[in-house]
């Protein structure tokens, strides 16, 4: 406890130099959490970006389903413990059905997806994304703008579906235009063509409530968790955003794992000023180590009480940047710095990164960098502090001016 | 038989065999049969056609589907749907696909004919009165498979089997069947296409076929299908 007391009146014998150690330390944190943050926001909004554009956190499909789209392999209702799941946000019921979209010209082989044009905003946001027109009703269809341009179709159009009913007969209907959505995907863009469930069912003459179940949930990074633990009957089959985007799952998991790799190199000029700092203050106090030994104080308790001047340095410096950081980052995430109208979105495969500034708060971050710090302050002290077992007592106290 | 393993020409029997329909004046009847995974349906089809490249056809029944036509012009393809009465072109992107919810496809329909000019030609095999050919895609030329298998009757200049590979995997055979002479020619009535390893198939059976029938121009164009 006395060994406690020293240290922290230690720390502040030199005000000045125990402040400049701490701002070093308080900014470098400051900026390592605020850029942790903000690759994480990039990351997540790709993520939610890529989610929002028709596909969700995942979908529960009939086994087999998605080898080949087959009419008849549909979902009746979902089962309880999934509707009732705590993680699940929101699910939505979608019909899939492959089809030649026709103006009176041109034509071109599409993907018609029949969502409950209610529920599947709570999941994607294709409404964002419209362009032209407004977003459907239960009578008209949405198109993407390539496909839209390919046939020479406009809002308010007809638009004429072809395709083979679940009987193997074909079908021929034409459905008014309501709105025109440019995702910047362009299988998506070209080949899309968006109506309301009931319409498809009634299209195709398909049995069954949905050909699949989108969901939303409220921890997605937590998907393959959540399908881990999910027990469904054994012809359903869940699949989860890390098995569809695996790019961007990739990128998640590399980030992770590069966050103390960045760390290491962000504190790394922090760590040399401070160990400077400490250097300079090991060796101005050499002499009063020297005497302190000298009146018996042992070199192992000296040795303690420099390390706890470190470690108070350290919380200290992770008491005042946390708080700090956090009020940054709250402004941040509450209020982003929106670059769009300078710079356009960046896009690889069907990853994509906005041109937003702003942060994702992530506790880890937090529990990194603190921890981070703490090691690299607690290792510089100990490099710095082994310097008093090799303290030669009767020379430093021989030396001129110490008596 | 070596002999006459090498005097025969692939190119020339497979050419043979292509033109086993066509005359200046084709008209047909014919009964599809189509069992999937999904549904069993049968379909009563009619066929006008004129040299190689100009068919229509004109599904008959059932109700659901009867008055539905497709016309092909050398290698393009048109489709019209009585129910919205519009005549509307298959893309080329599209001619891989089903036709008529069958396992034929649209390409079925067109390219048919360009086995011999796509694809290089060799003889396998020769046992008796039976050939196996294969054929091989040419590189640069565009074709859905890469290579077939044709086994052939010789003496009848018919096809008794059809295999079709992708990557050196079976997609669909078809088989033959049903061999009969109409005006001086040797013809399969029957015809089966099956995916391998599966219950599904698609089978023609040929109702009626009468060749070198006087046919109008006037029927193989976009606007006739809409009348």
């Amino acid at each position: 406890m006395m060994l406690l007391y020293l240290s922290w009146k230690n720390l502040w014998r030199n005000k000045r130099r125990t402040l400049l150690s701490g701002l070093t330390l308080v900014l470098g944190t400051i900026f390592l959490i605020i850029t942790l943050d903000l690759y994480d926001y990039l990351l997540y909004t790709s993520l939610e970006e890529s989610a929002g554009k028709f596909v969700g956190h995942g979908r529960v499909v009939r086994k087999g389903y998605l080898e080949n789209y087959r009419l008849s392999l549909t979902l009746d209702s979902l089962p309880y413990k999934f509707r009732s799941s705590a993680l699940v946000e929101a699910y939505s019921p979608r019909f899939r059905v492959f089809a030649l979209a026709a103006s009176k010209d041109e034509s071109r082989g599409v993907e018609v997806l029949g969502i409950d044009i209610k529920r599947d905003t709570f999941i994607t946001h294709i409404e964002r994304y419209i362009v032209k027109g407004r977003y459907i009703s239960s009578e008209g269809t949405l198109i993407g703008e390539d496909l839209a341009n390919t046939l020479g179709l406009s809002v308010g159009d007809t638009l004429y579906l072809i395709g083979v009913r679940s009987d193997g007969s074909m079908f021929a209907e034409g459905f008014i235009i309501e709105g025109i959505f440019k995702t910047g995907i362009f299988q998506r863009d070209a080949n899309t063509v968006i109506m309301s469930k009931e319409n498809v069912k009634n299209l195709a003459d398909i049995k069954g409530e949905a050909h699949e179940y989108i969901f939303r949930l409220k921890k997605p990074l937590k998907a393959l968790e959540f399908k881990g633990i999910l027990t469904l009957p054994k012809e359903y089959e869940v699949v989860v955003w890390q098995e569809e985007m695996k790019s961007i799952w990739d990128i998640l998991r590399l980030w992770n794992a590069y966050k103390v790799i960045v760390g290491v190199i962000f504190y790394f000029t922090v760590v040399l000023i401070v160990l400077n700092a400490i250097l300079v203050a090991f060796y101005e106090r050499r002499k009063e180590f020297a005497i302190l030994l000298a009146m018996g104080m042992k070199r192992y308790k000296l040795f303690l009480t420099v390390l706890c001047e470190s470690l108070f340095l350290g919380i200290l410096s992770i008491g005042i940047s946390v708080p700090l950081t956090l009020i940054v980052g709250f402004i941040l995430h509450h209020h982003p710095i929106d670059l769009r109208a300078y710079m356009s979105t960046v896009r690889f495969e069907n990853v994509y990164i906005l041109p937003v500034f702003s942060v994702q708060l992530n506790p880890i971050n937090y529990i990194i960098s603190s921890i981070l710090l703490l090691v690299l302050v607690m290792m510089v002290s100990l490099f710095v502090s082994s310097g008093i077992y090799r303290i030669d007592v009767p020379r430093l106290i021989r030396e001129r001016g110490l008596i | 038989m070596i002999i006459f393993l090498f005097s025969l020409d692939p190119y020339k029997l497979m050419r043979d065999i292509q033109n086993t329909f066509i005359s200046k004046g084709t008209y047909m009847i014919f009964t599809v049969k189509v069992s999937t995974k999904d549904f069993y349906k049968t379909m009563r089809a009619e066929i006008y056609a004129k040299g190689k490249d100009s068919l229509l056809i004109r599904i008959l029944s059932p109700k659901r589907d009867s008055g539905i036509s497709f016309l092909k012009l050398k290698d393009r393809l048109w489709a019209y749907f009585p129910n919205i009465r519009m005549v509307i072109r298959i893309p080329p992107s599209l001619m891989g696909e089903s036709w008529m919810g069958s396992h034929f496809t649209y390409d079925d329909l067109v390219k048919e004919t360009e086995l011999t000019e796509n694809y290089i030609l060799n003889v396998i095999y020769l046992r008796n009165d039976t050939v196996l050919i294969s054929a091989k895609a040419k590189k640069g030329k565009a074709s859905i498979w890469d290579s077939l298998r044709y086994r052939i009757l010789i003496s009848k200049k018919l096809p008794i089997s059809a295999i079709f590979y992708e990557k050196d995997k079976v997609k669909r055979i078809i088989t033959f069947g049903g061999f009969r002479k109409v005006s001086g020619r040797w013809i399969p009535m029957f015809m089966e296409i099956k995916p391998p390893n599966s219950n599904e198939y698609t089978r023609i059976i040929y109702n009626k076929v009468l060749l070198n029938v006087k046919i109008p121009d006037t029927l193989f164009s976009p606007e006739y299908m809409q009348r």
